[in-house]
């Protein structure tokens, strides 16, 4: 079986700016963070999409508004000891090609749409 | 090979694809489906194969084997064999043929009523939707084929079963020799814990633009 290596994803506190996230996201070249609390467990997530919607275009102040007042919570991660089928349900119901893999709610990383096909496509051949 | 033998091997496959008795089904799915796995081989471990298939197959066969038999069966044939001659008359009668169109409705419609409570039972057990849709897409077909329609339909419900006795058979046949079908290892890989398939280590996609990252 072909393993899979998760993506290693930059995380942010739900107590940052969103300024400071930004600038984050800019220099990493990202569109989405996930959001952890002190303890590592997964709160939320922020995209580019949500900056533009909650703050650029109701021309909010960055500086001052915080990831938790703009970040989506609750969301649809998948246990390490739950199959790539679970993931696959997920990034089919939500329309991602992403899905977060989490051990006792703690966020390990991130599995792709590619990651899974091509895991798939080397288990069936060999 | 001469005409004769081609013949002789043409009758014997077609038997073996319509009959629903194990030993032909064991012997359709050594000489024609599973053929790679028993060629080469030596003696004592081809009979060990087959040995294993005959058991697959047996095996499948009495999960089955109170939707093959019963009344539903009686009826089946009864019914078919009744269209059939309700067929062949209206050819050689001068009465209306809408009387004919008319007996056989009633006798199609006798045999999916008998057969319905089999079927709901087969797919409690097999989960064959696949299966249930030919045999009902097939009913209509059959149903305006004369004479020949009512033949094929009369065995349809035990052809579907076969072919299903003959796939787990064969599925189970190919775990057991570690010769998965592609179809079967991707369902596995899917099946697995991701924990059991992580890799040490990450990947990382800072350097793909925005657009493209993860």
């Amino acid at each position: 079986m072909e393993g899979i290596k998760l993506i290693k994803t930059d995380v942010c506190s739900p107590e940052n700016t969103i300024a400071s996230i930004a600038k984050k996201m800019q220099q990493k070249k990202i569109r989405r963070l996930f959001v952890t609390d002190k303890s590592g467990k997964l709160v939320g997530v922020i995209t580019t999409v949500d900056i533009v919607n909650k703050i650029v275009v109701p021309q909010k102040d960055s500086k001052k508004t915080l990831v938790s007042q703009v970040m989506t919570k609750n969301v649809h991660s998948v246990n390490v000891d739950e199959s790539l089928d679970e993931c696959l349900k997920i990034m089919n119901k939500l329309k991602t090609f992403v899905c977060p893999i989490v051990k006792n709610e703690k966020l390990l990383g991130v599995v792709s749409y590619q990651n899974i096909i091509a895991s798939v496509v080397i288990a069936s051949r060999n | 090979m001469s005409l004769e033998e081609k013949v002789g091997g043409w009758i014997d496959r077609a038997r073996q694809y319509i009959s629903t008795k194990p030993e032909d089904m064991v012997a359709y799915l050594r000489d024609r489906k599973l053929k790679t796995y028993f060629q080469n081989l030596p003696e004592e471990e081809r009979r060990e194969r087959e040995s294993l298939l005959t058991r697959y197959v047996g095996e499948s066969v009495q999960k089955y084997d109170s939707d093959l038999h019963g009344t539903r069966k009686l009826i089946s044939k009864s019914t078919m064999a009744a269209a059939v001659v309700n067929d062949i008359y209206s050819l050689i009668s001068k009465a209306p043929f809408a009387n004919f169109s008319a007996v056989s409705y009633v006798l199609f419609g006798a045999k999916t009523l008998f057969e319905l409570p089999a079927m709901r039972r087969y797919l409690k057990k097999s989960h064959d939707w696949y299966g249930a849709a030919l045999w009902a897409l097939m009913k209509p077909v059959n149903y305006i084929l004369p004479i020949i329609g009512p033949m094929i339909e009369s065995g349809s419900f035990d052809r579907m079963v076969k072919r299903r006795v003959m796939y787990e058979a064969q599925n189970r046949f190919l775990e057991h020799i570690g010769a998965y079908s592609e179809k079967v290892k991707a369902r596995k890989a899917l099946k697995t814990p991701i924990r059991e398939l992580l890799s040490p280590g990450f990947t990382s996609n800072e350097e793909l633009p925005a657009y493209a990252s993860a």
